[in-house]
């Protein structure tokens, strides 16, 4: 614990996002036990606020609205991760050619149980990822994110995932110090974590075979420090 | 303080709807907030509407990416749409509330980036683009802002700076002013807690 002189300082910080996550982990714990704190943070959030109002607005495009009443309507189940141009070209395609999945592109036929399980995965994903207080992380070699709530529930979205080599089954690892744990088997493109991610954690994506195993064979193809 | 947004038309079919969009026009941000959260989706597009050049230009000035802006923008209204139930009347505005979801979204993307050592932002004001719709009400409130935190001295005002538009944590901060962190957390403290003052100060005038 910290103490309340400590904690008071970081308030700002907190209201600003920008405390480091050792800080911000110890001011929360702080923050559920002391009023004063809450009272000061609510009142810097409104000026942080304020903060937002000194910028000058920009139009966003027309499409943005369309986008975000869609996905609204549809229940906000269905995020559509837009394709990330930072991460698109050169470092993707020598990623995925150099983990021959330039030739996995085989589109399996997926029975309707296998495609209801793989839906209700994503909406488990989704609504992790759509809470606001989880953390975002982008994976590495990939257009996905790993999403980390303050509880340490985690979920793994892709934009678009390829269907595993026959036999095979994409993997997630959760890994704390250097001990690699099974967290789960994608039947989509998105799954919610079977273990909790805490700070320092790394978690990794594998192809491994159709149901799994207890230990990683293969080289992580994503992977992102929680 | 509110912005007060001119609404765009929206396109509806039904009469009945434009009704309620007219209805929904006079309701305060906190009771349009209200309406969203029993899945009203026409308040989305209401408070999309009062707050969505302001929601782009934030992200904008943290990300300089058009793609990763309208990204923290739609993750931050679906945050909205999905947790308007999080929103406590009585601890804030429903303005404040949504302007940090998406700076928290815009801040985590930009966080992720391969951040060259001169990406963090231009102090100074960019060229607007958007149009002529904007109320008055709305240059006069960032005018005002522009204001407050010009009247910081230059230490705070950068460390607040650097970190809200830049998305640099205090340790961050730190390495890059070559100070000790806790002198960065003080500061960052004091600057705020002054703007606060500041500001309490001129809304009472």
């Amino acid at each position: 614990m910290i103490e309340h002189a400590e904690a008071q300082v970081l308030t700002a910080g907190y209201a600003l996002d920008a405390l480091d996550a050792d800080d911000r982990r110890d001011f929360e714990r702080h923050l559920e036990t002391c009023a004063t704190c809450r009272a000061e943070l609510d009142e810097l959030r409104e000026t942080v606020g304020a903060l937002a109002l000194g910028t000058d607005p920009i139009e966003p495009p027309p499409a943005l609205r369309e986008r975000i009443l869609a996905e609204a309507r549809r229940g906000g189940e269905v995020v559509p991760f837009r394709t990330r141009r930072m991460w698109q070209g050169v470092a993707a395609v020598a990623a995925a050619a150099a983990l021959g999945f330039a030739i996995l592109s085989v589109i399996l036929a997926r029975s309707l149980d296998d495609e209801r399980s793989a839906r209700a995965d994503e909406r488990a994903a989704l609504a992790v990822a759509a809470d606001p207080d989880a953390r975002r992380i982008p994976l590495s070699n990939g257009r996905g994110s790993l999403y980390v709530t303050p509880a340490g529930r985690a979920a793994l979205t892709f934009a678009e995932l390829r269907p595993p080599p026959k036999g095979k089954t994409y993997e997630a690892w959760v890994i704390e110090g250097s001990t690699p744990r099974p967290a789960g088997l994608f039947k989509g493109r998105a799954l919610v974590l079977e273990r909790p991610v805490r700070p320092g954690t790394q978690v990794a994506v594998t192809v491994e075979r159709a149901g799994g195993v207890e230990r990683p064979t293969g080289r992580p193809i994503f992977s992102a420090p929680a | 303080m509110t912005v007060l947004t001119p609404p765009k038309p929206l396109v509806r079919s039904a009469l009945g709807l434009a009704a309620m969009d007219r209805d929904l026009r006079t309701l305060s941000d906190e009771d349009v907030l209200a309406r969203v959260t029993s899945g009203d989706d026409g308040a989305l597009a209401e408070l999309y509407d009062r707050f969505g050049s302001l929601a782009f230009g934030l992200a904008m000035r943290i990300l300089h990416d058009r793609g990763l802006a309208e990204d923290a923008v739609q993750e931050a209204f679906i945050g909205v749409w999905r947790h308007g139930k999080r929103f406590e009347r009585g601890r804030g505005s429903a303005r404040s509330w949504i302007l940090t979801l998406v700076h928290r979204r815009a801040v985590d993307l930009v966080r992720r980036q391969e951040r060259q050592p001169d990406a963090v932002p231009d102090p100074e004001p960019r060229e607007r683009e958007g149009g002529a719709d904007e109320a008055a009400l709305a240059r006069d409130e960032r005018a005002r802002v522009q204001a407050a935190l010009a009247q910081l001295p230059d230490d705070q005002r950068a460390a607040l700076e650097l970190a809200y538009y830049g998305g640099l944590t205090q340790s961050e901060l730190a390495a890059r002013l070559n100070e000790p962190l806790g002198t960065i957390k003080s500061r960052m403290f004091n600057g705020l807690r002054r703007l606060h003052g500041i500001l309490s100060v001129e809304e009472a005038r």
